[in-house]
């Protein structure tokens, strides 16, 4: 029991020292280290490709802490994705206004998260950059507005979504 | 039993034996009268075995696939009885990490033939034509050879405590006890040796490892979530509720599909899934009768 204790408390100083850094401070450290040392003027490390492997040594194990459940926002995500099989036979059925918008916004917000997805997993900041990353999500983001904009437009100003669709399955 | 022969004597002994004893004697029999058979077939079967080579004492050699022939006629069955037989007879440099040969110490997992799995328990592909293809384990940092370099593993396993938190005092005082029914829970979680093919086969785990758990490690986890006699269920998951220790993980499965134990880390975070997202709960454990 005793042990058990000590090892936990050994084990929170230990969290409380590893922090987590965060990649620009480490580029700077691994940049020092270069400079320190230099051979024939070839650097030894690239900040961009070390950053994730320091961090593996330094950093916390633990992840960033956010206060927010991700749990209710999954459970969101599941609910639409479901809504979605049920609504795509409900707008070719029963085309009305409605069920055509609620199919219209459903589909957006399918499609930006699955991009999403995409991008915190491909354009991640310790490969591609700050920039890129911002860029990414801004541009999945213009993307889903569009994508919804182009909906309503075909639900308000032309035959409804639930047509459209009955017009692309007899060409 | 003055009077009895050297044939009877014996069949007596055996007689006398109880039945798994008799079985066992069968088998070593015939196991020895099938040594004499296969020991007659010695012709060579040259394989063509390509193994990922790299020392980190001499850095600026890049990493290469080194080959080697290997004759499976004078070599055991299993992919590392090939790499134990390079290593005593052709190259004494080749470096990996292995222990029990049996499949339950989890050392030798490597990526033999594209797939993650322990080179122990699987067998040499007998086809000649195709080279046998051996890497360390994707997307890991490698120490040498096929050695992968494990402390963030096994950090994130630290970092999930996989020990029982409880304050409850047992009433006997000397162990928690536990119904069959929620014993039963742990099964196909507990058999977990931690060779990380599962963690290292998961693409988000490539691409998120510093944030994501993977599923190895969550696995664990929640075999002491859903463990009857843990009292800290509510602060274990309360740790994961961000969106990359769980939720990173996109269901894509090739951890329940790699797994060379059977198991299915997959589940498990669904599992973990649906109970931080409120769709279920961790029953009450049982009542045990004494």
């Amino acid at each position: 029991m005793l042990s058990l204790r000590l090892f936990r408390q050994t084990k929170c100083s230990m969290f409380a020292t590893q922090r987590p850094i965060s990649f620009n401070a480490l580029s700077k450290c691994v940049n020092r280290f270069n400079v320190t040392s230099r051979l024939d003027n070839k650097t030894l490390t690239k900040p961009l490709l070390t950053a994730p492997m320091i961090a593996r040594f330094t950093g916390s194990a633990a992840a960033v802490k956010t206060g927010k459940n991700y749990g209710s926002f999954w459970r969101t995500e599941r609910i639409v994705s479901i809504a979605l099989m049920g609504l795509f036979p409900a707008s070719v059925l029963y085309s009305s206004q409605i069920v055509d918008t609620l199919l219209a916004a459903t589909i957006s917000l399918h499609v930006y998260w699955g991009l999403e997805a995409l991008v915190v997993d491909y354009l991640r900041v310790p490969v591609v950059g700050q920039l890129a990353n911002k860029a990414g999500h801004a541009a999945i983001a213009l993307l889903a507005i569009v994508t919804l904009a182009g909906f309503l437009q075909v639900i308000f100003n032309g035959d409804g979504l639930g047509n459209a669709i009955v017009q692309l399955w007899k060409l | 039993m003055a009077g009895l022969g050297i044939v009877e004597m014996s069949a007596i002994r055996f007689l006398k034996q109880p039945f798994t004893q008799q079985i066992k004697q069968i088998h070593i029999s015939t196991a020895l009268a099938a040594s004499d058979a296969v020991a007659v077939d010695k012709t060579p079967r040259i394989k063509t075995v390509q193994v990922y080579r790299w020392n980190p004492e001499t850095p600026e050699v890049k990493p290469k696939l080194q080959e080697y022939k290997v004759d499976l006629s004078s070599c055991g069955p299993m992919v590392l009885d090939v790499l134990i037989k390079i290593k005593n007879t052709e190259d004494s440099t080749l470096t990996f990490r292995r222990s029990c040969r049996e499949g339950i110490c989890g050392s030798c997992a490597m990526n033999i033939g594209g797939v993650n799995t322990l080179a122990c328990i699987s067998g040499i592909n007998s086809d000649l034509s195709k080279p046998l293809k051996i890497y360390p384990l994707p997307h890991m940092y490698v120490v040498k050879d096929l050695v992968p370099d494990m402390k963030l593993f096994y950090k994130q396993y630290a970092s999930i405590e996989p020990w029982l938190h409880t304050d409850v005092t047992p009433p006997n005082n000397k162990e928690h006890l536990q119904h069959t029914y929620d014993r039963q829970k742990l099964d196909g979680l507990y058999e977990c040796i931690l060779c990380a093919c599962c963690s290292t086969s998961c693409p988000s785990y490539w691409w998120n490892s510093e944030k994501y758990l993977g599923p190895a490690v969550l696995m664990q986890a929640y075999r002491w979530i859903i463990d009857s006699r843990d009292k800290a269920t509510a602060e274990r998951l309360d740790k994961m509720k961000d969106p990359f220790s769980v939720f990173r993980c996109h269901t894509i499965m090739n951890c329940t599909k790699t797994c060379p134990k059977g198991l299915n880390p997959g589940r498990a975070i669904a599992r973990i899934k649906s109970l931080l997202s409120g769709m279920s709960n961790k029953e009450e454990p049982k009542a045990i009768k004494q």
